[in-house]
């Protein structure tokens, strides 16, 4: 053997323990970091989905330690009648099941209080609280909270069994690792399914069925949570695989609390949870008013435009303010080609066979049809993230002191309101000649101009389509454009302006806009290497 | 899970670079390359540092990647160059520590490294002769030399890659992975001379 083979195998045993402490450091870090860096009032911008760590629950790590599986269900002597494992889930299912269903594309406000010792010790605020929202689906969500995270697929929650024991076996089946303690395996699954999901009610009350089934599984009466709400808990015991699992209910009407898990049940410090201080359905991103109404048409459409934006559905092309980008414009039976920057301050086209460019500094400027006549400035859409400056960051384990604790610092840079209704409030106080103010005639100007005319990073400024869902009297219509092509278009009740914006019905790409009954196709987009140049 | 997992996360089949890009305005995205990179980034570091110094090295190697992303450059599709370069300024920092869990297997012939595992590791028997020779060696090399050794043996990166991570040209790896290898193979040969008979240096 040589050297190089000596060396590979040198410390090649290390288990794979996971990433999940890691990961949960970083994530809290940088929320820290954005939070302070955008100082934006509430809400957060970006979403902070906090993972539960995983690696407390399970090792993946095959053991042979052969555990006694006797179903022991303790019962503890404090309040008659006797609290057992099986009544808890009685109770809790019975509870669920009478809790309101969730339509699909209906929007949840989640907020949600975190202890975790080790944020403590790093400087970090300990309890933390983070808001998130997300639609009851699953497909969406923005800010903080586990529910943005989930750790089964959506789509597959039907096929599951439809029997708490076979249920649990199912889990103990798929685990990836084969621990050979499956009340680890189903408790530390369900929890997790529990507080980082919507579920339906039906799937709710089957997971509590299934917690009274799981071996070594006890109940504890008389706890409170980090919140301070009096609780009765599911419990499973520490074992070698796990910490002290917690799943804390409401003592008097058995709703879902938080989660916890101990290192040492005798000592505080070895805590961890996560309480759900919030958890209600409401009436669109950003909102934090109770609303049970099923989503409009228009805010399913929207919902669907940005879930289609996200995720890299499409291959992202990106461009910077400078890069020139060839437009074909279809209007009135015509085509026209137009060159022109991604931030539009520059502008070309042939006119009678010769190239002319303008810049908007130009005298040229005046007579310039700008593919984006008034909005917001390109920066202010697409903020370039600010140059690293110097400066101290906290003394802290992560950011030990002396000369590592010279870490670059971000200044905020202004930015656009993230959620729908500051964003629709902001983007009609641009003034784009219309003379419907009220009716957010200006903004639906200004969505088509920054569509049309900026080029527009994918998986950016997603949260327009759901801004333009709240124009009071939008509808939703699908349509045969002038290219033949099918769309689905977005109508808004104005008598002028621009009444309409279009997108391509199955790839759900920006397709145009209507203005005074004419439609405007962006036939083809393309980066180009400058003014001129065909792709 | 895992395996339930592994729907949840949006497989992309984009490259690292669009990654990067997408991030510097919707900074979310960067946790993408995160779930991609940790986990065999955090080997890495293990195997070096153990597991605790493992966990604040990987998140502060995103949390510093992430500031610095706009000087990303485009063109480089995979980021594991740029992330274990990181890690290895990093790690340097806890240079002392790295050599004193070196030392103390040559020494005891227990591996601190492996401790934190040994209830979960089947076999805790000592470590052999040839690992605490081994762990004498990497001690006793100097930083750059075991950073490029190591980085190519545990890392998994290229001899380009390397080169990438450290910023320097591929002929200085190459010479440094030579100059690693000849003294690792004096101190094993030591008590074992048929372990340095083949192989010249790739």
């Amino acid at each position: 053997m040589n050297e190089m083979d000596e060396l590979s195998r040198f410390r090649a045993r290390v288990p794979d323990r996971g990433t999940a402490r890691a990961e949960e450091i970083f994530r809290t870090a940088l929320a820290e970091e954005l939070s302070s860096e955008r100082h934006s009032a509430s809400p957060p911008r970006h979403r902070l989905r906090k993972r539960w760590p995983a690696w407390r629950l399970v090792i993946a790590v095959p053991l042979a330690l052969g555990l006694a599986a006797g179903v022991t269900v303790a019962v503890l002597p404090s309040s008659p009648p006797v609290l057992t494992a099986q009544l808890l889930a009685d109770r809790a299912a019975a509870a669920a099941l009478n809790s309101p269903a969730t339509s699909a594309g209906q929007w949840v406000y989640e907020r949600l209080e975190d202890y975790h010792p080790a944020l403590g010790l790093r400087g970090f605020p300990n309890p933390s609280f983070q808001d998130g929202w997300m639609t009851a689906d699953g497909t969406l969500s923005y800010g903080a909270g586990s529910i943005g995270d989930p750790i089964f697929p959506y789509d597959k929650l039907d096929s599951l069994p439809r029997d708490p024991a076979a249920f649990n076996a199912y889990f103990v089946n798929q685990d990836p690792a084969k621990t050979d303690n499956h009340s680890v395996v189903d408790f530390s699954q369900i929890m997790q399914m529990l507080f980082g999901m919507i579920l339906p009610p039906w799937l709710e009350a089957e997971m509590y069925h299934a917690l009274a089934l799981i071996p070594d599984v006890q109940v504890k009466d008389h706890v409170k949570d980090i919140a301070g709400r009096a609780g009765v808990a599911f419990v499973l015991p520490p074992t070698k695989q796990s910490e002290q699992l917690e799943i804390i209910l409401d003592s008097s009407d058995y709703h879902l609390l938080a989660r916890g898990s101990w290192g040492d049940p005798s000592k505080p410090a070895t805590l961890n949870e996560t309480a759900i201080l919030t958890t209600v359905l409401v009436a669109g991103l950003g909102s934090t008013q109770p609303s049970t109404a099923s989503p409009s048409a228009p805010e399913l459409a929207a919902e669907q435009i940005t879930r289609a934006s996200q995720y890299f559905r499409m291959p992202p092309v990106f461009t910077t303010p400078g890069q020139w980008l060839y437009r074909d414009l279809h209007s009135g039976g015509k085509d026209q080609e137009i060159w022109a920057t991604s931030d539009d301050s520059e502008q070309a086209a042939y006119v009678n066979g010769t190239l002319q460019v303008c810049k908007r500094t130009d005298p040229c400027a005046a007579a310039e049809q700008w593919l984006m006549p008034a909005g917001p400035s390109y920066s202010l859409v697409f903020p370039p993230y600010p140059r690293s400056g110097s400066g101290a960051i906290r003394n802290s384990k992560l950011f030990p002191p002396g000369k590592a604790g010279k870490v670059p610092v971000v200044k905020p840079l202004p930015t656009l309101p993230a959620y729908p209704g500051p964003l629709l409030d902001k983007l009609n106080t641009y003034s784009t000649g219309c003379s419907q103010v009220p009716g957010d005639c200006n903004a639906v100007t200004v969505t088509a101009n920054v569509l049309t005319g900026y080029g527009n990073n994918p998986g950016s400024a997603t949260n327009w389509y759901l801004a333009l869902a709240d124009v009071p009297g939008v509808s939703v219509q699908h349509i045969t454009d002038p290219a033949g092509k099918q769309d689905i278009e977005l109508m808004f009740p104005f008598s002028g302006g621009i009444t309409g914006i279009l997108l391509n019905a199955s790839t759900l790409h920006y397709a145009g806009y209507v203005r005074d009954g004419e439609p405007t196709l962006v036939l083809n987009q393309a980066l180009v290497s400058g003014p001129g140049v065909r792709p | 899970m895992k395996q339930s997992r592994a729907g949840t996360e949006p497989n992309t089949g984009v490259d690292d670079a669009a990654i990067i890009q997408l991030s510097r305005h919707e900074p979310e995205h960067f946790t993408v390359l995160f779930r991609r990179h940790a986990p065999h980034l955090q080997r890495y570091v293990v195997r070096r540092l153990g597991p605790d110094a493992a966990d604040d090295i990987v998140a502060e190697t995103f949390l510093l990647a992430f500031r610095q992303r706009d000087r990303y450059d485009p063109e480089r599709t995979d980021a594991r160059p740029w992330l274990y370069g990181i890690a290895t300024n990093l790690i340097g920092r806890h240079r002392r520590a790295e050599i004193r869990l070196y030392r103390a297997l040559a020494r005891t012939g227990a591996d601190p490294v492996m401790e934190p595992f040994t209830d979960l590791v089947d076999d805790r028997v000592s470590a052999g002769s040839a690992s605490r020779r081994l762990a004498a060696a990497l001690a006793a090399l100097s930083a750059e030399l075991r950073d490029t050794l190591l980085l190519l043996a545990w890392g998994d990166l290229s001899y380009e890659e390397v080169a990438t991570a450290l910023g320097v040209p591929v002929g200085t790896v190459r010479s440094r992975l030579n100059r690693a290898r000849s003294k690792l193979r004096r101190t094993l040969g030591d008590t074992n001379p048929a372990a340095s008979d083949e192989e010249s240096p790739a």
